[in-house]
């Protein structure tokens, strides 16, 4: 039981970050701070960043 | 029970500064991380090389096979600085490799011997970039002297606007240094159950056949098209730009050793034959020295791939290029490196 | 890939939806039309090679016209499901029945330049939702305005999810609030969509790219299921992405859509996973392929049988191709025999854990298992299984 209040609960945290639950679950910390969701964007920028090359074709890696 | 979350205006750009604040510093680091990439190193080692009297240019088929310490070893009793340095970039155009002459010139006073290694029609194919392609080495492009760089491209109105904004931030100019991270990233995965694949200095060996024509009969196609061409643009810049340098400079342009499979398949034909005619009077009529060298190394096993020699095959190409330089036919040379 | 160009967020996404946000209430749907129509046809000409696709445009205004006579009880809108049948068979599936029926043929009449118009899987099904409830009196007709806004909204045009017209109605009528709030939950919802996509989608195919007969001989046979289950994972976190993308989008424009995807992956058995995967196409083939065919009030062999039906209109809906047939007959199968051990065998009040375990796992093999029939064609699937089971 607690294993499915955990994973129901991480399901619920992750749908809430990912934009698509607009209610924060309990106890999922500063919910609402600016601050802390613009870290978020920030790390999703970078990783977009990082990981949207892949479909350029690389034969040299000298670099 | 889950509490309902309210986004004003002030927080909403809180929210996108901090964003911007985290973009910001990304750049930083990615500028911190991008500071010994390959091109900066060769352009260190451009204006390092103040008193080299060999220069060799190229792409990394010079840079795979041209040996400095093996052309003009250092001579103990003198100065450390070697004779002979090698500032080829690997998969550069010529519009790099003439950047990183200049930088050269910058710096180097009197330069005796300038090679400059080429194959297939790299001399007269016309130079076209998009944005999408200055990545890898190229992105020497964006950050040493742009607006003389841009000047030898034929960029859409849409990627000139592009180069502007990215050659002002660091993540996007140095973008393809991160992505070829991923890139291996992604090879090591995608290894993972399968039998080990050859590399070399550059990558995976198997690759560089991509660089070379389809069939034959492309190639012959390409070598008609290529007889009727002028030398490119940053090619004929670069000769110009030697001889108003230095009034002893001897500049050689040097048909780099390719494995026998390329020469038999696309070298042994009248088509070819044609287009070195025509490129030797282009270059004898700039007062260029020209040297066939395809032929110099027949052994496929003195090859790391389809067009790079291997470490062995490239000192037995510098130590014949040597040998050729101290013969009779190249006297005005021999002085340079005795 | 539309959702990874500049183009898309500078040019028609946040300019539509600002304009949408700023323009008086009768105004908003024309917004909508005329970004979607200029997004269509910017597309259509970049990404499908040039002026004809982009003529396709014309496919919306002749819908738009012939649904204004799409009345109650009306045998015309038998008229508006068959003429996106027409055009669904046309562009996608004319080649694949040519090479059925002329297999013999040495001439075979290919249509030699086919392309897709853009979002043709999707509108189509749209259209044959609106005519279908409009004869059962489902929803209202709207306006031209607020019916091509429906068929032209740019964010779901290409990739789903397919929306119900009298869901979306009321929406694009209300009033708008709370810009900061979901243009925060919109924003968000694309970046999570975008670094889904490139983070581990595009990642996924390092080990999906080797799904090919030269690789699956060579490859050491650990890595085979593998590869499978990176490919169940990228179809995922890929179509899913777009979902995100796509929903994000017109969060921005103030218009909730319906989730797409929840968790499917995570449920327990394969009724429940079809509940959950393409939650949209799910629900359009339970009220347009299934209940029509009797849906559960038959016999329980003419339900299994609807239900087969049901999930091959599902597997060819995916793709012109023998593979993709079988793609839907194998979850069609798999459902039909759920459904017999259900009646045999009621859900437990309190399963235990392990037997929930138990479920999940046989559940992710299934669907995982499936996917070797829709990435791969029947030889090289077939070929997969056999290194994979066999050595």
């Amino acid at each position: 039981m607690t294993t499915m209040k955990l994973l129901t609960w991480l399901t619920q945290s992750l749908e809430f970050l990912g934009g698509s639950r607009d209610n924060p679950p309990a106890g999922l910390p500063a919910a609402a701070n600016p601050v802390l969701w613009g870290v978020w964007w920030g790390a999703l920028c970078l990783l977009i960043y990082v990981f949207c090359g892949q479909s350029s074709k690389f034969i040299y890696i000298d670099f | 029970m889950s509490r309902q979350m309210s986004i004003g205006g002030s927080q909403f750009r809180v929210t996108a500064l901090t964003c911007l604040v985290i973009l910001a510093a990304g750049n930083l680091a990615v500028k911190r991380l991008t500071a010994h990439t390959v091109s900066r190193r060769v352009l260190d080692e451009a204006r390092n090389a103040t008193s080299a009297s060999v220069v060799a240019i190229g792409n990394s088929l010079v840079r795979a096979g041209f040996v400095p310490e093996v052309f003009a070893p250092a001579q103990p009793s003198f100065s450390n600085t070697p004779k002979a340095v090698n500032l080829a970039l690997g998969a550069s155009s010529p519009v790099e490799q003439l950047q990183i002459l200049r930088e050269a010139f910058r710096s180097n006073s009197n330069p005796r011997l300038l090679i400059y290694g080429f194959y297939d029609f790299q001399l007269t194919d016309p130079v076209v970039f998009s944005n999408a392609d200055i990545i890898g080495n190229r992105d020497i492009l964006y950050y040493q002297e742009p607006e003389f760089a841009r000047g030898y491209f034929q960029m859409t109105r849409h990627d000139s606007a592009a180069f502007e904004v990215m050659r002002r931030f660091p993540m996007l100019y140095e973008r393809s240094a991160v992505w070829a991270k991923v890139e291996l990233l992604r090879r090591y995965l995608g290894q993972q159950g399968m039998p080990a694949e050859s590399r070399n200095q550059f990558g995976r060996t198997a690759d560089f056949t991509l660089l070379e024509a389809k069939s034959r009969e492309e190639f012959e196609q390409h070598c008609f098209r290529a007889s009727q061409a002028e030398l490119n643009a940053p090619v004929a810049r670069m000769i110009g730009e030697a001889q108003a340098h230095s009034r002893g400079l001897r500049v050689v342009f040097i048909l780099m050793p390719l494995p026998p499979r390329h020469v038999e398949m696309f070298y042994d034909t009248e088509a070819w034959a044609g287009y070195q005619r025509h490129i030797e009077q282009l270059l004898r009529a700039r007062g260029v020295q020209y040297v066939d060298a395809s032929r110099w190394i027949p052994e496929a096993d003195k090859f790391g791939d389809a067009l790079h020699l291997s470490d062995r095959g490239a000192e037995e190409f510098t130590r014949r290029l040597l040998a050729e330089c101290a013969g009779p036919a190249w006297s005005n040379l021999c002085s340079v490196v005795r | 890939m539309i959702f990874n160009t500049w183009a898309y967020y500078l040019f028609f996404l946040i300019p539509s939806a600002v304009l949408f946000r700023l323009a008086p209430r009768r105004l908003r749907p024309w917004v909508i039309v005329v970004g979607g129509s200029l997004f269509f046809v910017f597309f259509s000409y970049t990404t499908l090679g040039g002026l004809i696709p982009a003529l396709c445009l014309g496919i919306f205004l002749w819908e738009s016209l012939t649904s204004r006579f799409y009345k109650p009880k009306s045998w015309f809108c038998w008229v508006g499901v068959v003429q996106a049948i027409i055009l669904l068979f046309v562009f996608k599936y004319w080649n694949f029945f040519v090479g059925m029926v002329w297999f013999q043929a040495t001439e075979k009449p290919y249509w030699a330049h086919a392309f897709l118009p853009l979002g043709i899987s999707f509108f189509t099904f749209e259209f044959i939702h609106y005519a279908v409830d409009r004869k059962q009196s489902k929803t209202e007709a709207g306006t031209l305005g607020e019916y091509l806004a429906f068929i032209l909204f740019f964010p779901t045009m290409v990739a789903g999810p397919i929306k119900r017209y009298q869901q979306f109605l009321p929406k694009l009528r209300a009033d708008l609030a709370d810009w900061w709030y979901d243009w925060h939950r919109g924003i968000t919802r694309i970046l999570c969509g975008l670094a889904k996509k490139f983070a581990i989608a595009d990642l996924l195919t390092a080990y999906t790219n080797h799904l090919n007969v030269a690789d699956i001989a060579v490859a050491n046979r650990a890595i085979l299921p593998v590869w499978l289950l990176a490919y169940g994972m990228k179809i995922y976190t890929d179509f899913s992405a777009y979902s995100d993308i796509a929903i994000g989008s017109a969060r921005l424009f103030g218009i909730p859509i319906p989730e797409n995807f929840d968790w499917p992956y995570l449920q327990t058995n394969i009724a429940q996973f079809w509940r959950h995967w393409h939650i949209s196409l799910t629900s359009w083939l339970m009220d347009y392929v299934y209940i029509p065919l009797g849906g559960s009030r038959v016999s329980p062999s003419r339900v299994y049988l609807n239900v087969i039906t049901t999930m091959l209109v599902s597997g060819i809906w995916h793709g012109a191709g023998v593979n993709f047939v079988l793609w839907g007959l194998w979850h069609g199968v798999s459902l039909a025999v759920h459904r017999a051990y259900r009646r045999l065998r009621p859900l437990p009040e309190n399963p235990s854990p392990a037997s929930q375990f138990a479920s999940w796992l046989l559940t992710f093999a299934v669907a995982n298992l499936g996917w070797a029939f829709f990435c791969m064609d029947v030889h090289t699937a077939l070929f997969f299984f056999r290194r994979l089971f066999w050595g």
